[in-house]
């Protein structure tokens, strides 16, 4: 619980940090290709920018866009998931055979044809990520409101004569934060990598920075230097190795 | 007889109709994205200078002069007898484009899958008896790597580093291989790091999942009683734990076909295989529909076959969905 706690922690000030210090300015062009110094801590890439300044500037896009994608998952997710286990078993079948058609498509996919062919667009890539990626939310939690609906506690909200909306809002909900708390960090850390993919590719926003981009980049830069692939590459792994942390590890449970 | 038969093949034959239905609407939804971008085959064909009439003519060759619903009427009607049209930029059909890439888009996925599979196995068993959580950390850890990165390394260690492998591509240029076992030589080699790259996230997860499950498994009773009866330990961890720990395994991974070629679609790109993922990509950028809707059926038609065939499998495999 702590190390979930002290990794949620941790990326919420990156994103802080990332906000903050995000701007990477003009374009020093003298200072360009510098190994990290006290003035660059991770150096200058080719146009001579901060690569910190890059890093932060690229991870706000990033975070922003997998945030956006998980708000999405997690209401359309709740929604079915809830309305699955506790509505009547045809729509729950509905429901589930609707979930397993969409976690069946395959997510990268969509969003490199969307990307394709309606531009790379942040908001684009957060809208396929959270139409593809709710059933996995649904699942968690139609399981959980099952598992709940047979304790004792909603039998007696039931007896009592709670609607079903009452029974969701006042009795579930309160008791689904934990599951929910683990799929959004799922869904988040999922995002970061898709968004970082998609840029690799080639086919993200142009306009915004990315992780992504600057792996790609920087690999095909490494004999000018280092610190233009690996940092990034850091970046990456540290911010999906933090989230899976955060979500309490959802693979290896 | 008769309904014996139906009653262990009747829910295999309603889930296959059930994928042809949810390729349909994946298709159907391909489309419509398709039909709705900006730009098009007029644009894309005709450029900027055109002669009078060319882009009503081109619009009426490709059957786009027409509303969206007649078309997408008339497109699954050639669908469902299995045309898959023709592409509007190579003026060949769809199917020959697709018969000429997948091959090597399902040699990547396949044999990344069934390395990840094999490994990720073993490494998930030989881990469960031990105590220590550094190997749990260690897998946790490769498995947030994305595959490109990895891709990269492999090429700066095994390609750029030692120069023991190609790296990139699916052919030598200077010496093309003239066929039987050579061409085979080379295609083998030119597919070791893209396999690796793509199996390691996937190994990664089938190892977590194998080890918690095989974990689980030996704190039962019946492990406790194979041992009893004079069962060594790693006896007991390979030939009663693993068996019970492994039908979940085969569920969860064929539900990542979908991942896995996504996945395929990056490594593609990164590696610059001339595989179905990098047709998609650069179709839809060309406009041209008719390949990214095939690409899509098809890459469809994959996952969910993968999903039958581990139905299948766990039918076959567990007694217990046997004679329900």
């Amino acid at each position: 619980m702590t190390a979930r706690g002290a990794a949620a922690a941790v990326l919420v000030a990156f994103y802080g940090a990332c906000l903050v210090f995000g701007p990477a300015g003009a374009l020093p062009g003298h200072a360009a290709l510098q190994p990290p110094s006290i003035a660059h801590p991770l150096g200058t890439d080719d146009l001579g920018r901060d690569m910190l300044a890059a890093i932060l500037q690229a991870g706000r896009g990033s975070l922003l866009v997998a945030a956006v994608a998980t708000v999405l998952a997690l209401l359309l997710g709740l929604a079915a998931g809830l309305a699955a286990g506790i509505g009547p078993p045809l729509l729950d079948q509905a429901l589930m055979r609707l979930a397993e058609i969409v976690s069946s498509l395959p997510a990268l996919l969509a969003a490199v044809l969307v990307a394709a062919l309606f531009g790379g667009s942040g908001w684009h890539l957060a809208l396929v990520l959270g139409f593809t990626r709710w059933p996995m939310v649904a699942r968690i939690l139609r399981a959980e409101t099952q598992a709940l609906l047979a304790r004792e506690f909603l039998r007696a909200a039931w007896a009592l004569g709670a609607t079903p909306w009452q029974v969701a809002r006042r009795h579930l909900l309160p008791c689904l934060a934990a599951p929910l708390l683990a799929g959004a960090g799922i869904v988040f850390g999922g995002a970061v990598l898709a968004e970082a993919a998609l840029a690799f590719v080639g086919l993200g926003d142009p306009e915004a920075g990315s992780w992504g981009r600057m792996i790609a980049q920087g690999f095909a830069m490494l004999g000018l230097g280092w610190w233009l692939w690996l940092w990034p590459v850091a970046t990456l792994v540290v911010v999906s190795g933090l989230v899976a942390v955060a979500a309490g590890d959802g693979s290896a449970a | 007889m008769m309904r014996r038969a139906w009653r262990l093949a009747g829910p295999l034959v309603l889930r296959a109709g059930f994928g042809v239905l949810a390729v349909l609407v994946a298709a159907s939804l391909a489309f419509v994205l398709a039909w709705n971008a900006p730009g098009g085959p007029v644009v894309a064909l005709a450029g900027d200078s055109v002669a009078p009439g060319q882009v009503e003519e081109i619009a009426a060759r490709h059957g786009i002069d027409r509303p969206w619903h007649q078309a997408w009427l008339a497109w699954m009607g050639r669908l469902l007898r299995g045309d898959l049209g023709m592409s509007w930029r190579e003026q060949q059909p769809v199917a020959a484009l697709i018969r000429e890439r997948l091959p090597l888009t399902l040699a990547l996925s396949v044999s990344a899958a069934a390395l990840a599979a094999l490994v990720g196995i073993v490494c998930g068993t030989v881990v469960a008896a031990r105590a220590a959580r550094w190997p749990v950390a260690l897998f946790a850890a490769l498995h947030a790597v994305p595959g490109y990165v990895v891709a990269q390394g492999l090429v700066l260690v095994f390609a750029l580093g030692l120069s023991v492998l190609p790296v990139q591509g699916i052919a030598d240029a200077r010496d093309p291989a003239a066929g039987g076992v050579a061409l085979l030589l080379e295609r083998t080699r030119h597919l070791v790091l893209p396999v690796m790259a793509l199996a390691l996230h996937q190994l990664c997860f089938v190892a977590l999942l194998v080890r918690a499950g095989v974990a689980g498994q030996l704190a039962l009773p019946y492990v406790t009683a194979a041992m009893a009866r004079g069962r060594s330990r790693r006896g007991a961890r390979w030939r009663h734990a693993l068996p019970n720990a492994l039908l979940p395994v085969a569920n969860l991974t064929a539900m990542r076909v979908g991942a896995l070629l996504g996945g395929a679609l990056v490594i593609e790109v990164a590696f610059a295989l001339p595989g179905l993922g990098r047709l998609a990509v650069t179709a839809a950028l060309a406009r041209d529909h008719p390949v990214v809707i095939g690409a899509v059926v098809v890459a469809c038609a994959i996952a969910w076959m993968a999903n039958l065939a581990a139905d299948l499998a766990a039918g076959l495999a567990d007694p217990r969905l046997r004679a329900r």
